[in-house]
Parts: C-alpha cells; sequence; structure tokens
C-alpha cells in the first residue's frame, strides 16, 4: 500500500514537473477588444505545442502602460517578455532592464522582418526591442467639403493651406485640424517639422542636442501658426486630442486631419456618412510624396526573466502571420513580418492604405529624456497655438530646454 | 509615574506602534529617496545629500505651481465653505422635502472623483459640451468657448468642480455639528426675544466653529493633495498653466521618470501640509483657551 502511494506520488511530481517546467510571463497593452482574445489563442496554441511552459498572459490598458512597466521593474516584479512602444527603449536600456535580442535570433529569424522596422527599434547598435506591430498616418480629406469650398484634394503644404482657407472661409466646417494636446500631440507638429526639412533633436537615434532652433523648424511652426491666426484650422487648439479632431472629421465638421487606419474604420462602423480619402500627407512639391509618421511598437525582453530561451521562443512563435493577421488586423494596424504582410485581413482599404504610406514614413526621434523631451515641446506647441508665445519665441524656448533636458 | 498610569499607554502601545510603523515606513523611504541619485526603475545610484532638493527649488515651474497650489486649495476650501454652511443651516430645518433635498446634495459624494471629472470634460467639450449649447440656447455667448484651451477659463472651472465635489463631505460635518446642539437654548434664546440672525450670529456659528475648523483642515488636506480633477480635465496643461504640485509630481515620477526629484517633491508637499495643520491647530487651540 505504501509502495504504491509513493508510486503515485512520484508520478504527480514528476508530471507536474513535466507540465510546468517553467513559467513564462507576458504583458501586453490593449490595442483593442479583439488584443485579449487573439493572445489567449497564441497562449493556447504555443502551451499545446510546448506543454512544458505554462505562460501567464496580462493584458492592461494603455493608457497607464508606461506606469505599469516602470512600477513593475521597479518592484522587480516585471514579466519576461513586455510588448511596449519603441519609444520607450532607452530608458528601459539606460536603466539595464532589457536584454539584447541579436544573440538570440537567427538569420532566418530576422529575415522574416523588414531591415527598415529592425535598424529603427536599435538603440547603442543591437536589438532591444522586436517590432510587434506598426502603422504609418495618412491624409483624411472630406471629399464634399473640399469640393463645396471650390478646393481640389492637396498635394502639397501650399495647397494644403489653401484648401484649408477655403474650406474654413466658404463652409461651416473647419479646414485643417491640428492636435493640441495628449498622446501624440508632439508627433502632430512632426508631420510639417519633417517635410519643411527640421528635425527635434539633430538625431533620431543617439542625439545629443536639440535642432528646434533651425530656420526649418521655425517655418514648420509659423506654418500651422499662421493656418491658426488666418482660422484655416478648428478653433481652440488647445482643447482638442486626436479622438476629438477624428469626432469633429466624423461628423463633417472637419476637411482634413492627419491619423492612423482607426478613423476608416470607425467611419464605416458607426455609420457615418462621410464622403472621404485617405491619401499622402503632402509634400513641399508634387511631384514628391510628403514624408509621413511610422510608429513601431515593439516586444522587449526582461534582463531578469530567468526563461530567456523560452520567451524567444514564444516571440517568434506569435509572429506566426495568422496571428499577426488575427490581433493586428483587428486592431487596424500592420503587421511587421513580410510573411504576414500577404494575409488577407490586410488588403482591407484603409489598411491598404497605410500600407502605401510606410515607404515614405519617418520614425520619431528615441532618447532616454524622450517623455521629458516630448512634454517640453508639447507645452511650448500649446503657448504657441494659443497665442501666448510667438513660433519663434515657442522654437528659442523648446530648444533652450531641450538642450539642458538632454543633458541631465 | 506609577503603574496605574503606565497601563493605560502599555494598552495602546500596539496600536499606537502599528500605526507608527504603517505611517512612519513610507516617509522614511520617501526621505532616502529624496537623499539619492534614484533611477527611473528604483535602483539607487548612490547619496547625494540636498541635491535633489535644490533641483527642485531651481526649477521656475516648481515656483509657479507651488503657489497655484496653494491658490486652488484656498479658492476651493474657501468657496467650500461659504457654501456649505447655509446648505447646512437650511438641511437642519425641517421642511417639506428635507429628505430628498438631503439626498440630492449628498449625492455627489457616491459617485468618484474621477468619473465626475469624467462627466464635466464631457460637459465643457467644446462642440458637443451642454455648457456651451446651454449658453449659446440661452443666447449668453455667441460662439463655442473652448473651456479647457485656456488656464484664464480652464482653471477657475477646475475650481468651480473642486468645490461642488468638496461640499457633500462638508456639509456631512457640519450637519453633524448642528445636530449635537441642544434645541433648549434656543427655545430659551426665542423666549428672551432673540431674532434667527442673533441666534444664529451668538449660538449656532461660534457652537459650530469646532467643526467648521474641522472642515477646513480636513478640506485642506483633501484638496491640497487632489489629483483626479485636474489631471483628468487638463492633464496640467495647457503649457503647464493648470498644474498643481500633485500633478506636478506625478509628471516628474511616471512619465519623466525622476523618482529622486519626485520623492523631493513630495517631502515638501508633507512639510507644507504639516506646517498648515500645525499651525492652523496652534490658533484653534489658543482661541479655545
Amino acid at each position: 500500500m505504501k509502495k504504491n502511494l509513493l508510486k503515485v506520488l512520484a508520478t504527480v511530481c514528476a508530471v507536474s514537473t513535466l507540465s510546468y517546467a517553467s513559467t513564462l510571463r507576458v504583458s501586453v497593452p490593449a490595442y483593442s477588444d479583439d488584443t485579449k482574445p487573439g493572445f489567449e489563442k497564441i497562449v493556447a496554441d504555443f502551451e499545446k505545442a510546448n506543454p512544458s511552459i505554462d505562460v501567464k498572459l496580462e493584458v492592461g490598458s494603455w493608457s497607464s502602460w508606461q506606469q505599469k512597466i516602470q512600477t513593475d521593474f521597479f518592484s522587480g516584479g516585471n514579466a519576461d517578455l513586455i510588448y511596449s512602444t519603441r519609444g520607450w527603449v532607452p530608458t528601459y536600456v539606460g536603466g539595464g532592464k532589457l536584454e539584447a535580442l541579436d544573440s538570440y535570433l537567427s538569420k532566418e529569424d530576422l529575415a522574416q522582418f523588414p531591415n527598415s522596422l529592425l535598424e529603427a527599434a536599435k538603440v547603442n547598435g543591437k536589438l532591444y526591442a522586436l517590432p510587434s506591430v506598426t502603422s504609418a498616418r495618412n491624409l483624411y480629406v472630406n471629399l464634399d467639403l473640399i469640393k463645396k469650398a471650390g478646393a481640389s484634394v492637396p498635394t502639397t503644404w501650399n495647397e494644403l493651406k489653401e484648401a484649408a482657407v477655403k474650406v474654413s472661409k466658404k463652409t461651416d466646417a473647419a479646414g485643417f485640424g491640428i492636435q493640441g494636446k495628449e498622446v501624440e500631440m508632439e508627433k502632430y507638429f512632426y508631420y510639417a517639422l519633417w517635410n519643411f526639412g527640421g528635425s527635434v533633436l539633430d538625431k533620431t537615434v543617439g542625439g545629443t542636442k536639440s535642432a528646434l532652433n533651425s530656420p526649418e523648424a521655425l517655418k514648420a511652426a509659423k506654418f500651422y501658426n499662421s493656418l491658426i491666426k488666418e482660422g484655416a484650422s478648428q478653433k481652440n487648439v488647445a482643447s482638442y486630442n486626436r479622438e476629438d479632431l477624428q469626432e469633429l472629421f466624423k461628423q463633417g465638421k472637419l476637411a482634413m486631419m492627419i491619423t492612423h487606419g482607426v478613423l476608416a474604420e470607425q467611419i464605416k462602423s458607426e455609420g457615418h456618412n462621410i464622403n472621404f480619402v485617405q491619401t499622402d500627407v503632402p509634400g513641399m512639391d508634387s511631384s514628391k510624396k510628403g514624408t509621413t509618421l511610422g510608429v513601431i511598437d515593439a516586444v522587449h525582453l526582461s534582463k531578469n526573466s530567468k526563461v530567456k530561451e523560452d520567451a524567444v521562443k514564444f516571440l517568434m512563435f506569435s509572429n506566426k502571420p495568422q496571428y499577426q493577421a488575427d490581433w493586428i488586423a483587428k486592431a487596424n494596424l500592420l503587421p511587421v513580418t513580410h510573411a504576414a504582410g500577404k494575409e488577407k485581413e490586410f488588403e482591407a482599404k484603409h489598411l491598404q492604405a497605410m500600407i502605401s504610406a510606410v515607404p515614405n514614413a519617418k520614425f520619431a526621434f528615441i532618447h532616454t529624456k524622450g517623455t521629458k523631451i516630448i512634454d517640453i515641446l508639447r507645452n511650448e506647441l500649446q503657448a504657441m497655438y494659443a497665442g501666448k508665445k510667438t513660433p519663434e519665441q515657442a522654437m528659442n524656448s523648446a530648444h533652450k530646454k531641450i538642450n539642458r533636458a538632454a543633458r541631465r | 509615574m506609577n503603574q496605574k498610569s503606565l497601563k493605560p499607554l502599555l494598552y495602546i502601545a500596539p496600536s499606537f506602534l502599528l500605526a507608527f510603523i504603517i505611517i512612519s515606513y513610507p516617509i522614511i523611504d520617501l526621505i532616502r529617496l529624496s537623499l539619492n541619485d534614484v533611477s527611473t526603475f528604483g535602483d539607487l545610484n548612490g547619496f547625494i545629500g540636498l541635491l535633489n532638493y535644490q533641483d527642485v527649488f531651481e526649477d521656475e515651474l516648481f515656483f509657479e505651481v507651488m503657489i497655484r497650489t496653494l491658490f486652488w486649495t484656498v479658492s476651493v476650501v474657501v468657496g467650500t465653505v461659504v457654501i456649505s454652511v447655509p446648505i447646512a443651516l437650511a438641511l437642519n430645518e425641517d421642511f417639506y422635502g428635507k429628505g430628498i433635498a438631503t439626498t440630492i446634495i449628498m449625492l455627489p459624494w457616491a459617485i468618484s472623483l474621477a468619473m465626475t471629472a469624467v462627466i464635466w470634460k464631457w460637459i465643457l467639450n467644446p462642440d458637443y459640451g451642454m455648457l456651451n449649447h446651454l449658453l449659446i440656447s440661452l443666447g449668453l455667448i455667441d460662439e463655442n468657448i473652448g473651456w479647457l484651451a485656456d488656464a484664464s477659463t480652464a482653471f477657475p472651472m477646475q475650481i468651480l468642480i473642486g468645490i461642488l465635489v468638496s461640499i457633500p463631505f462638508t456639509i456631512s460635518i457640519l450637519m453633524g455639528g448642528l445636530t449635537s446642539i441642544p434645541k433648549d437654548i434656543y427655545e430659551a434664546a426665542y423666549l428672551d426675544g432673540a431674532s434667527y440672525l442673533t441666534r444664529l450670529k451668538t449660538l449656532t456659528l461660534p457652537l459650530l466653529k469646532p467643526f467648521i475648523n474641522i472642515a477646513i483642515v480636513l478640506n485642506v488636506i483633501y484638496v491640497f493633495n487632489s489629483f483626479p480633477i485636474i489631471w483628468i480635465l487638463t492633464e496640467g496643461g495647457p503649457s503647464n498653466s493648470t498644474d498643481i504640485l500633485p500633478t506636478y509630481l506625478y509628471k516628474m515620477a511616471f512619465q519623466y521618470g525622476e523618482i529622486g526629484l519626485a520623492a523631493a517633491v513630495s517631502i515638501i508637499m508633507l512639510a507644507l501640509l504639516l506646517a498648515f495643520t500645525v499651525i492652523y491647530a496652534y490658533f484653534a487651540m489658543k482661541e479655545k483657551k
């Protein structure tokens, strides 16, 4: 009897050790309601294929994601794999929290990704972040409003201004929407800044000095300022976040704005009767497409992870085309591997418009003090949009403050 | 000290010790962080003395924000007390529908502060907000106002909302005070021919004073540390023009990752509140003597 009991106990122990030899924690921010079910499917399939790995999945809100990761690292209770954004990578790397993925990934693994995405995700020449989703921005144009105002879909910034002024004067709607607060507010300025030839820092990665005192940056600031002054944008610019602008567009109260694919999907799913086109961001002359914003979100491997090999195994498993098609397309974002790009889910018109913008996309700067630098720029732009500072004052002040912050 | 007088102290010692540990641990930890060079992720990179405090005091924005926080606190607390006293006096009288009136006034207390702020954000929306719609319908304004686009309109609105959400709590304190005043002294005063105003001036308000003091001290602490209204409505913007110390502190800790500086700001806030409470308690007790 005793012998049998011992045998049973030994078998139970062996089976349990076999079943859950290691636990892998994965943290994912919710891009849409479909993110959680999408990842639950990946986890279930992965565990089936790898019975010795138990995956603990946690899906949280984007709005407090930065704070969550910071406090998780603070307490040492961070996950092994963390889905986050490329912009925070230098801070995590500076804090010694991430493991470089270069030695864990084979050439074949890396060949699945477009080189431009991998290069943009690198810090100090190392790959601390493997791209998880990407997107590019388009100019949305309300064709009825443009027609009513006697204008045409703009391909250059001068044409955009001309059309915006006409719409504002001849219709009840605003011409060109300018985002004045919250998430990506500063990025809305980049469209003008980059196309006029300016930049925030001297380098996109590894920059140390502000470049906002350049004549190009001033031109861009003056351009947005002139749109506001001439009544070609919506009033009270500092009141509008991205969603507020999108709401104006959906209601037919705004003729043009720049944003991601979600707006097109919302117009369709919410049943708005808007005759619109999703086109390229204007350039400086009509012969060349304008530079738009590209965004990369990425997965990081924690330095303190005890299951790094398992984590990388999960990472590559989760990048299978059918999984990307499942949760990324539903979030109206773009995939990160060549193979996933061929999935039929990404053939939707609004996603194709984003895909066509990718070759002209530029990625925002990354810096260990990135959040502080962005906040400085946002504050100065808000002061300019509200008419409290001239473009010269705003750019000079941002330049000085950013140089101070970048040095700290 | 004899054995008898020691006994009560011994009885309260465990709870006192527990309270002391719970209160003192975070304070001691904050002081430790504020005296060290701390990474974004809480790693201590060495003792730096008062350098974090020096950096905070060298930041022009800190003084701007501190003055705004004092203005915010004084405005909300004074506004709350001034509005709450007459409402509490009215609710203390017997009238038809008193129960409903009390429920309506106390109801906002049941809603979380964050939810209230979100609702107000919708109300103040320049395009779809109820406030602009109402003012245009009444013919008071011709075009939509961007209430939260500029500090000159955003901050007064935030103060107003601060007052509205503080009223129920203040009234509950004052109502407690009013019910504790014996009815017979009013009857005696009434028989002596004292008018309502005389009774209010000579009986009600002096007897209500300790409760007003409690309401002031507690409200100052709550309002000074209040975060959701400002954060949800404007995140301290535009251009930091509605930032108060809690939002400034939050940005420092969780957006910029300056944990050492944030710890120093926390200690400064604690010192400010402690100083206010001690000074206020000193004058209140002196007056009582």
